[in-house]
């Protein structure tokens, strides 16, 4: 029964989600049937689940539920907005229970109690109007009998039972099984052949029983049959008197009127294009699709690497089909994504629940519009993505939004707004969770921090940078870990979630008007567009997103902090800079940061950094593989991939390599290697090919430096936090 | 040779459950979500049985039954409809669309049999 | 080793085959022979007694048979920044990303001089795929469970509790190692923050 269970669980999240939608649009004043009728086959559907899993506490409510929402899909009840609300507490009320059932919890009494009896009044009003009480179930009668009797039977088919696929020879069949069974056939009533009909019976049979069986299991051999014959059943050898009370039941067939009928079939055959055309496909099968493709990504780098080293003659033909080649692997690749790729509105449609339980927690009240629920992501960043949006979601509430007192006496609407919105933006999926309530508190924001010491006390920050500290690692702005957001997570958590992800997240408050919260996510976890670069003999693959720019820095450009940390003057701004060399221990990689290139990178978290490695050697489009599925996870390393060569390249982790400090002096560490060979000069390489005016504005960057120099001991402390570029948005470009 | 029976039911637990006792009673299964898709298998596969639920999205139970009795090859195949309870407006309607029999939701895995049995006669 | 030779490895997936490229050709015929002596019997015996042994230096050790998925020739691998000598660093076997253990370097701490002759026991540990650099394969063993000796307090290289125990063989001294205990995962990610920080 456990794998049903499985299956149960999974599809009642849809059903839960298709009657919270249906109810919405009811709340909304959509009583239209279709809605109506969505709802009640959500929750009648998991109420037969649920009977046959005996969860029978989902069953009650389930039926008390669906006894109201028949009213209404029957037009007998129409509901109001409190009404609709009802129904929507009553759907949280099935989720919860489902969930502790899937949990294996016991479902403790009290839950829903209240609406199970709003429920039930409902029903009692009604049927004090209308319709008579639902049938009951028969009970069951206790006739234990071992004692043989023995059976009279006589039945007698009406013309038209075989209409219904019933089989008399199958119900005698039935009847041989209970005991001994002799059957007299009845051919009275058998027309002349001209008048017999293939398709009406005609016999009938009079049968003896003897059985041990009460007359329940006789009965029921005629269960589907009882309106379509003459049946009469007796036991013999007993009272007349005790006579079983002979039943007879007339067949009423008061036709389809012919309207009727052709109506029907006009529905029907509206409804039948309707069906949309899909298939359910195990996630396995398209994982190994996806697997497949990636080999393919990497056959095809293989093929396109090789080609290069053909003479022109032979390599001209085959680059092309390479060419071609690599355009459809990209499409076949996306369409592939594409396949596992789902709208955000699965995540999305789960919010209202949880906004309702944190208001009803806490006392507010926030209504919620959603944006984009159609924009697609991969299922897997879907499904990793429904912990840190809940629990964004639920600080919104429980932190953001006023009390409804607090609200009006800012001015504002008694109720708040959170809008939850999605949509893609080059290649990444951006999620943003606006409300429209305090804001962040900074002066409390930044107390807390250096009350808990995670900045340093003097330390200057920017009103982002302050705002942004709710998502350290033990920060946590309730002053009493409350009910609702708490849960043991905090907001560090939801980074460390998203970054996990390779995301990033952001919030942006203004003070008495709210916050925006940004989440930016990847599409996919299967491939992405990446730069391999090489340090030494060794390759690394830079995500392209990462990526601001790539330069060769003039000697000038690099210097030391006070307190050990590289830095590099990039656009004007002290950025750290990483050797790849130092901090991965690599002995044949280029020292001089003149002779080697400069990649400004920003990391998923907005902090920038520079990485100073030998050379850039290409941009590729790299499947990702986990280096956790056969090892662990490496410092600075994010996963790995497989190069054109068949060789194993590492992918940079850019969040991770910020946190990783050089252990050298640039400068010094050249200056050093020079000594070590015999003091050769520093000369300027050509290999950069700078344009006249890169040179410039590097000149320019030398001029500035003594300034700069200046503003270098205000940032000395800040080792976490290299200066910001403010224009960072604008000032981006793509390295192609 | 063995039979086959169709279970049309939107809800993929039913399909499975029903399938399951089915098949490891020897019988061949097909499944389908809603009357349509319903119809769709049967006009190029055969079934000697079909269970179908009542409350489906696009072509409902009552419909579909009507529409197969319409259909030569299924006018005196057994059809079985799910209801809850002892609905019997609804075995009424079944009854009328031409339904063989109906099966009391929730069953239990030998009462599934029993009825399939009883309507197949196998 | 040249790439051709790298290619053949990748062609032919019988041990068998890999031996002949692996041990000097008078060597190689009496181990295929022996191993396949071996592999005819162990239809009747239980597979999970057999081992497959294999040498560092002069030293001789066996692993159960069923962890190994295979024997390749050295490959190249990807050094992993940061972390243990022992840690060779990561190759490439069809497609996925399998960790090169050196198995000297985990013993003694001193670092293999690879060859072409050396080999890597692809195994699989607690269902993750680990390749261990050894010198060469030399047998399989049908070992008696009866036969083993608890590790004593020996001069070998390696620790003792990384050992199941011991077996004579042939006037040879086994000893069994346990793989998953040398690469615990948990001793991994301690190494390898002790080596990052």
């Amino acid at each position: 029964m456990d794998q049903f269970k499985q299956t149960y669980f999974e599809e009642c999240e849809d059903r839960i989600q298709d009657a919270e939608e249906g109810l919405s649009m009811m709340l909304d004043g959509d009583l239209d049937k279709d809605t109506v009728n969505r709802v009640f086959r959500a929750i009648h559907s998991i109420k037969g689940g649920a009977g046959a899993f005996a969860f029978n506490q989902i069953v009650d409510f389930a039926h008390e539920f669906e006894t109201v929402l028949d009213f209404v899909r029957e037009g007998k009840l129409t509901p109001d907005r409190d009404m609709c609300t009802l129904f929507l507490r009553s759907n949280d009320v099935v989720a919860e229970m489902l969930s502790l059932e899937q949990s294996k919890k016991t479902i403790p009494e009290s839950i829903g109690a209240n609406l199970l009896e709003e429920l039930r009044t409902i029903t009692s009003s009604m049927k004090g109007e209308s319709a008579p009480a639902p049938s009951s179930e028969a009970s069951n009668n206790d006739h234990p009998t071992s004692e043989n009797f023995t059976w009279s039977i006589v039945f007698r088919p009406h013309e038209d039972m075989l209409k219904t696929g019933n089989e008399p020879y199958f119900i005698l069949q039935a009847l041989k099984e209970l005991g001994d069974l002799k059957v007299t056939t009845e051919t009275d009533n058998l027309p002349s052949l001209h008048d017999i009909h293939a398709e009406h019976c005609f016999i009938g049979w009079r049968l003896t029983l003897k059985t041990s069986a009460p007359e329940e299991e006789i009965r029921e051999a005629f269960d589907f049959v009882e309106d379509l014959c003459d049946l009469e059943i007796a036991k013999q050898n007993v009272p007349p008197g005790d006579l079983p009370e002979r039943r007879k039941a007339e067949n009423r067939r008061d036709s389809d009127t012919p309207q009727a009928r052709r109506k029907e079939d006009r529905d029907a055959q509206e409804n039948a294009p309707k069906a949309s055309k899909s298939i359910r496909v195990d996630l396995d099968r398209i994982d190994q699709l996806v697997n497949l493709v990636g080999e393919m990504v990497i056959a095809q780098s293989m093929l396109q690497e090789q080609v290069r080293w053909l003479p022109p003659e032979v390599g001209g033909k085959i680059g092309e089909g390479v060419e071609h080649l690599t355009r459809h692997m990209r499409d076949l690749q996306e369409s592939v994504m594409a396949v596992r790729a789902q709208p955000i509105k699965s995540v999305f449609t789960r919010m209202p629940r949880i906004i309702r339980e944190v208001c009803a927690a806490v006392g507010k009240d926030v209504r919620l519009t959603t944006f984009g629920e159609d924009t697609e992501v991969d299922k897997t960043v879907l499904e990793n993505l429904i912990d840190p949006l809940t629990h964004m979601i639920r600080n919104s509430v429980d932190h953001g939004v006023e009390t409804p007192s607090e609200r009006q006496a800012a001015g504002k609407e008694p109720y708040g707004t959170i809008e939850l919105s999605a949509r893609h933006r080059s290649g990444r999926i951006i999620i943003e969770i606006t409300d429209d309530g305090k804001g962040i508190n900074r002066s409390a924001v930044l107390k807390k921090a250096q009350e808990k010491n995670l900045i340093p006390a003097d330390h200057q920050l920017t009103d982002n940078e302050i705002d942004n500290l709710i998502f350290k690692p033990g920060f946590s702005t309730a002053d009493k870990v409350s009910e609702v957001s708490g849960r043991g997570v905090g907001m560090d958590v939801v980074r460390k979630n998203v970054t996990s992800l390779g995301g990033r997240i952001n919030v942006a408050s203004t003070p008495g008007k709210g916050c925006v919260m940004t989440l930016s996510l990847p599409l996919t976890l299967a491939v992405m567009d990446g730069m391999v670069v090489s340090v030494g003999s060794q390759r690394f693959v830079l995500p392209t997103i990462n990526i601001i720019e790539s330069f060769r820095p003039p000697h000038s450009a690099v210097s030391k902090l006070s307190n050990g940390v590289n830095v590099i003057i990039a656009r004007g701004d002290y950025v750290r800079l990483v050797p790849l060399y130092n901090i991965f221990g690599i002995q044949d990689a280029v020292l001089n940061p003149e002779e080697g290139l400069v990649i400004l990178l920003e990391s998923d978290n907005g902090e920038k950094l520079a990485v100073m490695v030998d050379d850039v050697l290409g941009q590729q489009q790299v499947v990702i593989k986990s280096l956790e599925t056969n090892y662990t996870n490496v410092k600075g390393i994010s996963a790995a991939t497989i190069l054109g060569n068949g060789d194993v390249a590492l992918i940079l982790d850019v969040p991770g390599l910020s946190s990783m400090n050089a252990s050298i002096d640039i400068i010094e560490e050249y200056q050093n290697a020079l000594k070590a060979v015999g003091q050769i000069k520093i000369t300027p390489t050509k290999k950069g090919g700078k344009t006249d005016e890169e040179s410039a504005q590097e000149e320019d960057n030398k001029e500035d430096e003594s300034a700069e120099a200046n503003e270098t001991n205000a940032i000395e402390d800040n080792e976490d936090h290299p200066p910001k570029d403010e224009d960072a948005e604008e000032g981006k470009l793509t390295h192609e | 040779m063995s039979m086959t029976v169709m279970t049309v039911d939107d809800s993929r637990t039913m399909r499975d459950m029903v399938s399951f006792t089915l098949k490891g009673a020897g019988y061949q299964v097909l499944e389908a979500e809603d009357g349509v898709e319903a119809l769709s298998i049967l006009s190029s596969q055969k079934a000697d049985i079909v269970i179908t639920d009542l409350n489906m999205p696009n072509m409902d139970g009552i419909t579909l039954i009507k529409e197969l009795r319409s259909k030569a090859d299924y006018r005196a195949t057994p059809i079985l409809m799910l209801t809850t309870e002892a609905d019997d407006t609804k075995k009424a309607a079944g009854r009328e669309a031409g339904a063989t029999g109906w099966i009391v939701k929730p069953f239990n895995p030998e009462k599934l049999l029993a009825v399939v049995k009883k309507v197949g006669g196998i | 080793m040249s790439d051709t030779n790298l290619a053949n490895f990748e062609d032919d997936d019988e041990a068998g085959l890999f031996l002949e490229n692996i041990a000097p050709k008078n060597e190689t015929e009496n181990l295929t022979k022996n191993m396949s002596e071996n592999i005819l019997l162990s239809q009747s015996v239980d597979a999970d007694r057999q081992y497959i042994t294999f040498t560092i230096g002069t030293e001789e050790y066996g692993t159960p048979i069923l962890t190994v998925q295979e024997i390749r020739g050295w490959m190249k691998t990807t050094p992993l920044p940061n972390t243990p000598d022992y840690v060779r660093g990561v190759t490439n076997l069809r497609g996925n990303i399998v960790p090169v253990f050196d198995l000297r370097s985990r013993f003694s701490g001193e670092n293999t001089d690879v060859t072409d002759r050396h080999v890597v026991i692809m195994a699989e540990i607690e269902g993750r795929t680990i390749g261990l650099l050894v010198d060469a394969i030399s047998d399989i063993l049908t070992i008696d469970e009866a036969k083993i000796q608890p590790p004593p307090t020996t001069n070998l290289i390696i620790d003792n509790q990384y050992l199941d125990g011991l077996v004579a063989s042939d006037e040879r001294m086994v000893a069994l190692i346990n793989v998953s205990k040398l690469f615990d995962q948990d001793i991994i990610e301690k190494l390898s923050k002790q080596q990052a920080n």
